[in-house]
């Protein structure tokens, strides 16, 4: 038993080094003096961070991330939340295209995003906030949806049909009833939704094109050639970037897998 | 009661209305006229970047100052996206106006349609300042779509200390390409002997960039009488056997005589190229382009260099030019355009009617060389340095005529990477690209 | 719920049923619109736009299966094609063993347990083109700490990314250190459903580590095998941001996978006839693996 529980330590140990090595490389970095070749600096130092904060450019880039990822939350939300409620508490004609919404999520985006992107044009929202919030929003509904889904299917009707015989509209119950028992469910799917949109390169690079509503990823991506390779920026920012998705995450993380779970777990 | 309310809503209106009156009719008078202007300076991209910002910061202002009805907005994109950023938003139907774009990307543009043509505008110059912009034939064809802001030449940069150190004469450079192997190879140095060349005779850079067909393939195709694109079949012909020359020429560079970094296919151009010499990596580096003149006296490699003094001289670098052939070296600079969707055109181009002057463009610094030929008389711009860049520029060519210049780029730097890295048989590599390049894009 | 709420309408009417349909999908039309009108239209109109002949002015004209024939004539393409198959196989190759292990190391018995999985999850949080300049600054020839490792290894300087295998190594790592924590998260959903008694009576048959995990676990763990493998294929072959940033597709065209080709094509050259018609060629791509894993999933039921 204590030969087997020392493997499981080694193993531990092993995995952690490999998944945080990059970060620690990261943060090494942003705080190097420049062209530092040793492993751990000679000397700490903030400018690079410094660096960041004199440009406005940074502070803005940040904004504009927030900006896109609360707006895509607050779309999606509220229209999941309608949808899931419809598969999971009503029976419909219909009702059996609800497990396309799994195919979706696992069709390459990137191969819509040629005509999307001639879309956004004619609607006249092409390099706007709102394109990306749309595009975000629509890619995530569907998983959004589903694992809402499976959330209100777990949390006992009983309680609602209480309120009904209570005399509350549907509307009613789902609102008063329902709604903070799915909290852990829209609590899930408010940091999965945050954290595949504030990561999102892609759609932003296809669908934006001036400064103004630049989100990190694509900020971050276009230092690459202008610094000339100022790689210890270039970290500090990327370092800058993780600090949301992360602290969500780890504030939020039982719940966020328990989200992801129950999307697959019907 | 009734007849109160109404009142108070008629009160009301007629309040709002001479309010909003008094608001809008001094606006209609003198309501200034916004265009953009987009450029593609970083402050954080470094001191070069830094530079020319100082330098819009202190010429709109000025513009401002003469034309008080337009004021000017930045807007800002990659120096490597900016035009096809401007055709990408054309098809969208977002407007811009001033627009800094590049030369090789004139005929996309012209296809396209995103670029106003300036004819009718530059005809109303007088013929001197006409013949004072277009002297080199490198405008030839960028002209109705956009007018030039500097000379952007190359030459082969390298330091005189290290020259004088392993006893060569730094005022004698090599003349062709036979003489700058010899140098560079005498130049490649071990100097800790550790097995390892820590001075490069030759520093040459082949990443995934447009830098690498107009500075290190172009020159040689062209030196050994080839073409990259041939205009009369409209085909890509850059596997003829001066392109087989010249990309032999770069293999034994790096694989033969090994006087240029392998490494040179990673990374991007500032950094194998100027970073790299200022670093100390080369004895000598070709494709150095005039936008880096700036830096070399920031290091102190030369003094009264720029901003460019009659007593100017290069110091520990100095440069001569490549040595190809004459008239093989890729010339450009960037240039200012008119997006077809502008609403103000007329007020756009005075803008650009008021850089374009001996006065703005003198301290440009990412001009490199002064677009306009009566600059080039300037007593500060006489010193051997400058000279030597004038002889560069006079010896300009331009890249072809071509609406997909851009993969044409892609195609040459994907197969010299191939061919230098892999080793592959230059021949059929060559004739492999160029085969994909021509049933894709031929005719156009 | 369903009995009671139909013996109500029995009671009310037809009037009343109607209403009851028209309530969820009225929930659900909202969703539905913006996914018919910006997943799937898009998606038709992908197919259309890949027999045009796309021109810069936005002129376009039918010519059939030109695109098509043109990019299955290059060896380019089919290169892209083949190195996104290469780049799914490497990280799922690689992934799944350490998810593995992994799995079993956090659905054990230790204390800190949850300590680890916390960790362990990070790289699956991390904004991909962060990862890709971190993992890109690791291998950079002059600084880069896998270089130095490298060097001290083999005793020879490498320039990763200047040199074809290890580039794709490169992309393939760094998907690797992306996806094996997502698998984890499965597989440990799955061991967790595995009864303990099946250990023990495998421990009383005497059963080796290796025999109680290739007889016991991986079986009872296949299906979320299926399923996790199926959402990390998709998202490694559509995956071009962290390819692009990392090494561009390059040297020459040794990492360029499909999606990187997709990118270059429509958002770089703005062709986008070319950049239509690879998009289908990634779904036709999605479509086969998903066949690929059904089949295994298929497999996996008959056990």
């Amino acid at each position: 038993m204590k030969a087997k529980d020392t493997i499981s330590w080694i193993g531990f140990l092993l995995i952690s080094v490999f998944v945080l090595f990059p970060l620690f490389w990261g943060i090494r970095t942003s705080f190097s003096p420049r062209y530092e070749t040793s492993l751990i600096p000679s000397r700490l130092t903030l400018e690079h961070y410094q660096s960041l904060f004199v440009r406005p450019a940074f502070l803005l880039y940040f904004k504009n991330s927030l900006t896109v990822t609360l707006g895509a939350v607050a779309l999606t939300l509220p229209l999941a939340l309608l949808g899931a409620y419809a598969l999971a508490r009503f029976n419909f004609p219909g009702k059996q295209f609800g497990i396309l919404l799994l195919v979706f999520p696992l069709l390459p985006l990137i191969a819509i995003l040629v005509p999307l992107v001639s879309y956004m044009y004619k609607l006249g929202v092409y390099d706007s906030f709102m394109a990306l919030i749309l595009v975000n929003s629509v890619f995530n509904i569907p998983f959004a949806l589903w694992m809402l889904r499976n959330f209100i299917l777990n949390t006992p009707v009983e309680i609602e049909e209480a309120a009904l015989l209570d005399g509350c509209s549907k509307i009613g119950a789902l609102c008063r009833i329902a709604l903070p028992l799915m909290l852990p469910g829209m609590i899930a799917v408010i940091v999965f939704v945050f954290i595949t949109t504030w990561n999102n390169y892609l759609y932003a690079a296809a669908l934006t094109s001036s400064m103004s509503v630049r989100v990190l990823p694509q900020a971050l991506l276009s230092f690459i050639g202008t610094w000339g390779m100022y790689w210890e920026g270039l970290c500090a920012a990327g370092m800058l970037t993780l600090i949301p998705p992360l602290v969500l995450f780890l504030f939020f993380q039982k719940w966020f897998i328990a989200g992801l779970f129950a999307q697959w777990s019907r | 009661m009734e007849k109160i309310f109404k009142k108070r809503v008629i009160i009301t209106v007629l309040a709002v209305g001479l309010i909003m009156w008094m608001g809008l009719v001094p606006s209609l008078a003198q309501k200034p006229v916004t265009i953009k202007f987009a450029h593609f300076y970083d402050p954080a991209a470094g001191a070069g970047h830094v530079m020319n910002i100082e330098w819009l910061e202190k010429t709109i202002p000025a513009f401002e100052k003469e034309n008080p009805g337009i004021k000017v907005e930045f807007e800002w994109t990659k120096w490597d996206e900016i035009d096809i950023r401007s055709i990408r938003d054309y098809a969208a139907g977002i407007p811009h106006d001033v627009m800094m774009s590049s030369p090789q990307l004139m005929p996309k543009h012209f296809i396209a349609g995103d670029y106003l043509d300036l004819t009718s505008y530059a005809a109303k110059w007088p013929k001197a300042r006409a013949e004072d912009i277009n002297w080199t034939p490198v405008w030839g064809k960028v002209f109705p779509l956009g007018i030039p802001l500097g000379i952007h030449t190359r030459t082969t940069v390298y330091r005189r200390d290290l020259f004088e150190k392993y006893g060569l004469d730094p005022g004698r450079t090599p003349e062709d390409l036979e003489s700058l192997v010899k140098y560079a190879q005498f130049l490649t140095r071990d100097t800790n002997a550790d097995g390892k060349t820590d001075t490069w005779g030759l520093g040459m850079y082949f990443g995934a960039s447009r830098a690498t067909i107009e500075l290190y393939f172009a020159p040689y195709i062209w030196n050994f009488d080839g073409k990259l694109w041939d205009p009369e079949t409209k085909r890509a012909s850059f596997a003829s056997e001066a392109g087989v020359k010249a990309t032999r020429f770069v293999y034994d560079l790096v694989n033969t005589y090994k006087v240029t970094p392998e490494w040179a296919t990673v990374g991007t151009y500032d950094e194998v190229g100027l970073i790299n010499f200022l670093n100390g990596t080369y004895a000598m580096f070709t494709g150095f382009g005039s936008y880096w003149i700036g830096p070399l006296e920031e290091k102190g490699w030369v003094t009264g260099i720029f901003p460019p003094k009659s007593w100017g001289k290069a110091t520990v670098a100095d440069v001569f030019v490549a040595a190809t052939k004459p008239h093989a070296q890729f010339t450009n600079a960037w240039a200012l355009s008119i997006n077809t969707l502008s609403e103000h055109p007329d007020e756009s181009f005075k803008l650009i009617d008021f850089i374009v002057t001996p006065e703005r463009l003198i301290d440009y610094p990412d001009a490199g060389l002064p677009t306009l030929l009566s600059l080039w008389d300037k007593p500060e711009l006489q010193t051997d340095f400058y000279q030597e860049w004038l002889k560069a520029a006079a010896h300009g060519k331009s890249m072809p005529y071509t609406a997909h210049y851009g993969e044409l780029a892609d195609t040459v730097a994907a197969c010299l990477q191939e061919i230098l890295i892999k080793k592959a048989p230059i021949e059929a590599t060559l004739k492999r690209f160029e085969d994909e390049y021509n049933a894709k894009y031929a005719g156009e | 719920m369903e009995r009671s709420r139909k013996q109500e309408s029995s009671r009310k009417g037809g009037l009343y049923i109607l209403w009851e349909y028209k309530l969820p999908y009225l929930f659900l039309l909202p969703s539905v619109i913006l996914l018919i009108f910006f997943l799937a239209a898009p998606l038709v109109s992908g197919i259309y736009m890949s027999f045009q002949k796309i021109s810069l002015r936005g002129i376009s004209e039918f010519v059939g299966f030109r695109n098509y024939r043109l990019l299955l004539g290059e060896g380019r393409f089919r290169n892209n094609l083949l190195f996104s198959v290469l780049y799914v196989a490497g990280n799922v190759g690689l992934s799944v063993p350490l998810a593995y292990a992994a799995a079993l190391l956090i659905t054990g018995k230790l204390r800190g347990i949850q300590f680890f999985r916390a960790i362990f999850l990070i790289p699956f949080i991390v904004t991909p083109v962060v990862s890709a300049i971190l993992f890109r600054s690791m291998v950079n020839p002059s600084f880069g700490p896998i270089t130095a490792l490298l060097e001290m290894i083999t005793g020879k300087h490498y320039i990763i990314l200047a040199d074809s295998t290890l580039a794709m190594l490169t992309i393939i790592g760094h998907s690797f250190w992306r996806s094996f924590s997502f698998i984890m998260l499965f597989l440990a959903a799955g061991i967790a459903t595995i009864p303990t008694e099946l250990y023990e009576a495998g421990k009383v048959d005497g059963a080796g580590a290796w025999a109680r995990f290739s007889h016991i676990t991986f079986p009872l763990t296949k299906i979320h095998l299926t399923i996790v493998l199926l959402i990390i294929t998709m998202w490694t072959l559509q995956d071009a941001e962290t390819v692009y940033a990392l090494t561009q597709g390059g040297p020459g065209y040794s990492t360029e996978v499909t999606a990187v080709r997709l990118f270059k094509d429509a958002f770089i050259n703005f062709n986008l006839s070319y950049g239509a018609t690879i998009g289908v060629f990634l779904l036709m791509m999605s479509a086969v693996f998903m066949i690929f894993y059904f089949k295994l999933m298929g497999g996996a039921e008959h056990y």
